[in-house]
């Protein structure tokens, strides 16, 4: 490879890029702009809420963290559950999931995206965010899990744009991509994605004063959760490309990922029983939190529909998993799959993090419900989140199918 | 559909889109925020020489001007060597009148809507100290028989967590004891708020509504001036009282005495006498944080 | 006269303070006395109107009197009060169930089995009465409280009872500190239950149900 070429073809490469991004039939261009249409709802909300403070949204000094957070913690999930894809393709040598180990890393770009909005949308002073910054701003590291979050989760985007961006870039040059350029990123990438979920159930499990949070089975809990939300969200998203594009998904790679679900969602389910367990056999003041959650107490029980609903949907998604096969029950998958991906979401969000405030420290039992506001933004950010994977993927289906090379003209 | 006229669609959709973005962020633009670029670019408290702080000070004090329509004086009250505050309260002779909440209200220019306060009084049954059975929002006559008080505030823990989490080192401990805030470096995260085990730290949801009249106008930079929107605040021992001498403004108020404060450097002081001669303890001693807030009884 | 108040205190408290600690430069000079020169000083408050009777005339007029306007010299003998002097009314046990008029001393004398002449001089009723028959001014109530309440004066002098102004550091100014009877009616010294003022008003208290009380 040599420089001078690059100069001229990495444009164009960005160019055609752009165009085939924009290019589309009427479904992809109605997709986009109801995306768009959100987007800027939530862009919209979260302008309002920093002109007049986070007084509009639900959250108190009692409850401080709301769905932002939540939420934040599942696209981490979601992030880290992406390679998921990436271990067997790389680890194992599974051809069959070569070819579209591609969607992860967008969907881990994506995620990212989605998770880093959401901390910027919580902060108080989102003009202060360079603070944040190292070298820039004032570092606490390594004392605060909070450093250590922007680091796994700056450069796990970063790992991640560079393997998707490397991948894409060869295959438009029409060249087979140098091993050496890719390979080690990858497998730091898997160790990475490890990294961020266990460093943001750090930042939960690490707080003293928080009983609920304050267990070390939280790591491993977010690791087994991640593994669920991955793989379910990837198997939903290669059914749409199967369905709206040229690029080929086989029913080996299904059946890879959905080995992977099968223990994940198992495993996710023994982590929250054991908890539960320790919670209630204990007893004590330690247990409060869980008994507001699963059963209402001091006769405030607004989680109690949603976790219920939760372990609901994991079960039965469990359930369906286990019995499905992959070559008959294809659409039975899907709906598995699309169930205990909400069923993560309610358990993980509001599930993990607002119980975590109540009872508050001095035992108040203040319950918390996001505003419009809040759910504004929320689907603005997942929305700009939808908007990065659809073009990543509309643009890689674009470059493994062969439709978008370098020798070959735009249309 | 030939290119020139899909171009010609890309590029509407396109000034559409950015048409949207600038009406979704209309509300930015409207907003003349107090945030000059000085402030923007303000550096770390800590970072500040004295005559960097000298400016930001009149800065700060001109804003409060402009605000509030009130002058008020903003220093920069320093620790003194040899001195760590401690602070303990009698159990026995609390009787939850709530005023020393209703005093830091005033001193520390809290927001009026909201009755903020950094001390919350806990009613407690007796026979226990389980705060599951306390109550804040009860209502009088006070002592209610079969109760007790126990007002909550920063403990000024040796070993705080809140400081150890705080991604952008805009809180931290003082020579003295006192953990502060620099409401200019604060980016408002509430991290400090979720790993506070004694619900101290509190977040300026909005902007404080305070009269002129209302405005206790002897403010310090680190403690009781009107903090902007989206940063943490928390009680500062009244350090700008406290730093020259003078008794917390807690203290003052409290009508029974039930509140002790001294230096704990120095052996002959009140505190000193309490630590030694009471039974004293402290909240949720398990999680290590080590307070220098201490609560007692008499009998 | 402070050192003898002392001693009495010490009598009458049952945890006897160590000599060293009791007399040390640790305990705050009260009344200013030797190291004044590089302390403030520290002066109990004297409340308004002590050692007189306030009541209100048939005309609404309110009137301060001392109590040697009636009791002379001469000692006066104690007697049941006069129905038609209003402030004397709660200072005798009254019938159960009668309440006393507003602009009394007091509701009623409930402080132990005492009679006035364990605390007022029966000679000089402009002064108050030791146990050892030594008399002092109003002012030196505290000393006459001490005498039998050796704890709560003991916590007292080390700041951990009764409400202060002023610093905690005396090297950089004064502080003043309330007298017994600023909170203690010597009538019915128990401290009376008041409405706690200041309650939380956070947003969520107004508008959802308020927090459980159990």
């Amino acid at each position: 490879m040599n420089h001078p070429q690059h100069i001229v073809t990495y444009p164009r490469f960005l160019w055609r890029a752009i165009g085939v991004a924009t290019d589309g039939k009427l479904p992809f261009y109605a997709w986009m702009t109801f995306l768009t249409a959100v987007t800027l709802v939530g862009i919209n909300a979260w302008a309002e809420q920093t002109v007049r403070g986070m007084d509009v949204t639900g959250m108190t000094d009692q409850v401080s963290w709301g769905l932002y957070i939540a939420n934040f913690t599942f696209a981490v999930g979601l992030a880290a559950g992406a390679v998921a894809m990436v271990i067997p393709a790389y680890l194992y040598k599974d051809k069959a999931l070569h070819d579209v180990v591609i969607v992860g890393e967008v969907l881990a770009v994506a995620a990212i995206t989605v998770a880093l909005a959401f901390v910027i949308c919580d902060l108080g002073r989102p003009d202060r965010f360079w603070h944040l910054l190292p070298v820039i701003g004032r570092f606490n590291w390594p004392m605060s899990m909070l450093t250590w979050d922007v680091i796994a989760l700056g450069g796990y985007l970063v790992l991640n744009l560079h393997i998707t961006g490397y991948l894409l870039y060869t295959r438009f040059l029409g060249r087979e991509p140098n091993k050496r350029w890719y390979v080690p990123f990858v497998m730091l990438s898997i160790v990475w994605a490890v990294s961020i979920h266990t460093v943001t159930a750090f930042l939960y499990s690490g707080l003293g004063g928080r009983p609920f949070w304050n267990t070390a089975i939280l790591a491993p809990r977010f690791i087994a959760s991640a593994f669920v939300t991955g793989p379910a969200f990837i198997v939903l998203a290669l059914l749409a490309v199967r369905r709206f594009t040229e690029m080929w998904v086989g029913d080996d790679a299904l059946r890879t990922i959905l080995r992977i679900l099968r223990v994940a969602v198992l495993a996710n389910l023994f982590m929250v029983l054991s908890e539960v367990f320790t919670e209630f056999y204990t007893g004590g003041s330690h247990v409060a939190a869980a008994e507001y959650l699963y059963f209402g107490s001091h006769g405030k029980d607004g989680l109690v529909p949603w976790i219920w609903t939760a372990i609901g949907l994991n079960v039965v998604a469990a359930a369906i998993l286990l019995g499905a096969n992959p070559q008959q029950h294809l659409k039975w998958i899907g709906l598995a799959c699309a169930m205990t991906f909400c069923g993560v979401w309610i358990e993980k969000g509001m599930g993990l993090i607002v119980p975590g405030f109540i009872p508050s420290t001095l035992h108040e039992m203040v319950e918390y419900t996001p505003t419009v506001t809040e759910w504004k933004i929320t689907a603005g950010i997942w929305a700009a989140g939808g908007i990065i994977f659809t073009l990543g993927v509309k643009l890689s289906s674009a470059i493994f199918t062969g439709e978008l090379r370098l020798d070959r003209e735009a249309p | 559909m030939d290119a020139s006229r899909r171009t010609a669609l890309k590029a509407l959709g396109a000034s559409l889109g950015v048409a949207g973005l600038a009406r979704a962020l209309q509300p930015l633009v409207d907003w003349t925020p107090a945030t000059s670029m000085d402030e923007l670019l303000q550096k770390h408290y800590k970072a500040l020489t004295k005559e960097e702080l000298a400016v930001i000070l009149r800065r700060l004090e001109d804003e409060a001007r402009d605000t509030y329509g009130v002058d008020v004086t903003i220093e920069d009250v320093r620790p003194t060597p040899g001195v760590e505050f401690g602070y303990a309260l009698n159990l026995s002779i609390c009787i939850g009148c709530r005023k020393c909440a209703e005093a830091c209200h005033n001193e520390n220019n809290h927001d009026r809507s909201t009755n903020n306060s950094y001390i919350r009084v806990l009613e407690m049954e007796k026979g226990s100290l389980d705060m599951g059975k306390g109550s804040v929002d009860y209502d009088g006559p006070v002592p209610a028989p079969g109760k007790f008080y126990m007002p909550v505030q920063c403990q000024q823990c040796r070993n705080p967590p809140c400081v150890s989490v705080c991604p952008v080192e805009a809180t931290w401990q003082e020579s003295d004891g006192v953990t502060v805030v620099d409401y200019n470096w604060c980016i408002g995260c509430r991290y400090c708020e979720a790993a506070c085990p004694y619900h101290a730290r509190r977040f300026n949801w909005k902007k404080p509504e305070l009269g002129a009249s209302e405005i206790n106008p002897n403010q310090s930079y680190l403690s009781n001036r009107v903090r902007p929107q989206g940063v943490m605040e928390k009680c500062t021992f009244c350090l700008h009282r406290t730093r020259k001498g003078q008794l917390p403004a807690c203290l003052e108020a409290c009508p029974t005495g039930a509140r002790v404060f001294g230096n704990l450097l120095d052996p002959s002081s009140e505190i000193r006498w309490v630590l030694e001669n009471k039974r004293v303890f402290v909240l949720k001693e398990d999680l290590g944080t080590q307070p220098r807030f201490y609560y007692f009884f008499d009998e | 006269m402070r050192a003898v108040a002392l001693l009495i205190a010490l009598a009458c408290t049952s945890e006897p303070i160590p000599a060293d600690r009791a007399f040390g430069p640790a305990v705050p000079d009260l009344t200013a006395g030797s190291d004044a020169t590089s302390r403030h000083a520290v002066t109990i408050h004297v409340p308004e109107g002590l050692g007189r009777v306030t009541f209100q005339a048939p005309d609404g007029a309110v009137h301060q009197v001392p109590c040697s306007t009636c009791h002379g010299p001469d000692g006066l003998a104690e007697r049941a009060a006069d129905p038609a002097r209003p402030f004397h009314l709660g200072l005798t046990p009254l019938p159960a169930g009668v309440e006393p008029p507003s602009g009394a001393l007091s509701r009623r004398l409930e402080h132990g089995q005492l009679q006035c002449a364990a605390c007022h001089s029966s000679g000089d009723r402009d002064r108050l009465r030791l146990a050892d028959g030594r008399e002092l001014p109003f002012e030196d109530v505290v000393t006459l409280c001490a005498q039998c309440h050796g704890p709560q004066y003991r916590d007292y002098q080390r700041g951990s009872h009764g409400g202060m102004n002023g610093y905690w550091d005396l090297r950089r100014g004064p502080r003043t500190r309330n007298s017994c009877v600023d909170c203690h009616h010597p009538h019915a010294p128990a401290y009376r239950p008041v409405m706690p003022v200041f309650p939380p008003r956070d947003r969520w208290l107004d508008s959802s149900t308020k927090t459980e009380t159990h």
